[in-house]
Formats: C-alpha cells, structure tokens, sequence
C-alpha cells in the first residue's frame, strides 16, 4: 500500500510534527508512514484522511498484490 | 514511577556493570565474560536511550506509546521469543559440554533473550514494518 501523506501535507504546509500531533501518535510514525515503511491501521488511516479533508483510498493507494 | 526517570537510572548502572566485565582486569576474561559484558553494555546503552527518548517525548508533550510502537515491540518480542527457544537448547547443550557460565546459565541465557530482542528491534525500524 502506498499513500500520498507527504505530498498533501507539504501542500497544506503543515510539519511532520504538526500532523503527528493532530492524529496522536509519535512523529516517527509519520516518518515510517511517509516512507512507505509502515501500514496504519484503519483508524490512524481515518484519522490522517480526515486532516486533509479526503477519503481514505484518495490518501491511500492499495496494490493488488502480484499473483505468480 | 515514570519509565523515563526508572530507566536512565537502571540504564546506567547496567551499563557501568557491563563495561566493568569488559574492562576490569579483576574479572576472568573468558569468552564467557566478553559475551556478557559486550550483551550488558549493548543493554545498557539501548535503555539508556529508551529512558532519554521517553523523556525527551514526555517533555514535548508527545505520546509515548502509539500504534507503531506498539507494533515494533509485539513483533520484537515474537521474534527474540522464536529465537530463544534455539538459544536455551544451545545453552543446555553448552553446559552439558562442561561450558561454565559466570551468572549461570539462568542468567546468560536472559541475556541473550534481551540482546536478541534488542537487535530485533532496531532491525525492524531499519526494514520498517509493511504487511503486518
């Protein structure tokens, strides 16, 4: 799953800081987010989608995974 | 008590034991004590940083635990536990090899556990934690 967490915020110019302070969880998550390297749960995903206004599958882009 | 004043304290004292094993010429220098000692201070100084990072994040206000982190040591803990299992039949087998162990074999193998769950850790906030 990949998701557009850093583009909207730089565009709504808010830090990482600032956004991890508007969902409540740790600015490392935010990190661990923007870099692909974690998937929030449904409600962290609510959450982050509700600060920019949009629908969770506008924020997050889930890939069918490759069948072999 | 807060983590973050109990854990730079503990932190500090395993770590000062830890660099004593290493260092002293009092203590036996097998390979034994090298193990614990290098486990000890690796031990030390990862506590050390949890208790000045958990009061660093108290200090600004930040939560000290969220989702990630909870995911991180749940993950963590699966893994040094699996591992484990491995290192206690070794252990057995080590001292059923006359192997002595300084703090026993208790001891040793707890150790070990910490340390594997340590470089699980950091580990999984290396590679991150995508399709759990």
């Amino acid at each position: 799953m990949n998701n557009k967490i850093r583009e909207l915020r730089l565009r709504l110019d808010i830090t990482q800081d600032e956004l991890a302070r508007r969902v409540g969880v740790r600015r490392e998550t935010i990190v661990f987010l923007e870099k692909n390297k974690y998937n929030p749960s449904l409600k962290l995903a609510y959450e982050i989608s509700r600060v920019f206004g949009m629908t969770i599958e506008e924020v997050f882009i889930f890939e069918e995974p490759e069948t072999s | 008590m807060k983590r973050y004043i109990i854990l730079p304290w503990l932190s500090v004292f395993i770590l000062a034991d830890g660099l004593y094993m290493l260092l002293s010429p009092m203590v036996k220098n097998t390979w034994i004590d090298l193990v614990q000692g290098i486990l000890m201070t690796i031990i030390g100084l990862f506590g050390l940083y949890q208790g000045v990072s958990a009061a660093w994040s108290a200090w600004r206000g930040d939560p000290l635990k969220d989702e990630l982190t909870r995911k991180i040591r749940l993950k963590a803990s699966s893994i040094s536990f699996y591992i484990s299992i491995w290192v206690w039949i070794g252990l057995m087998f080590a001292e059923k090899n006359q192997v002595r162990f300084h703090s026993g074999i208790l001891g040793t193998g707890v150790l070990i556990m910490i340390g594997v769950y340590i470089i699980s850790s950091v580990v999984i906030r290396i590679r991150g934690l995508r399709d759990e």
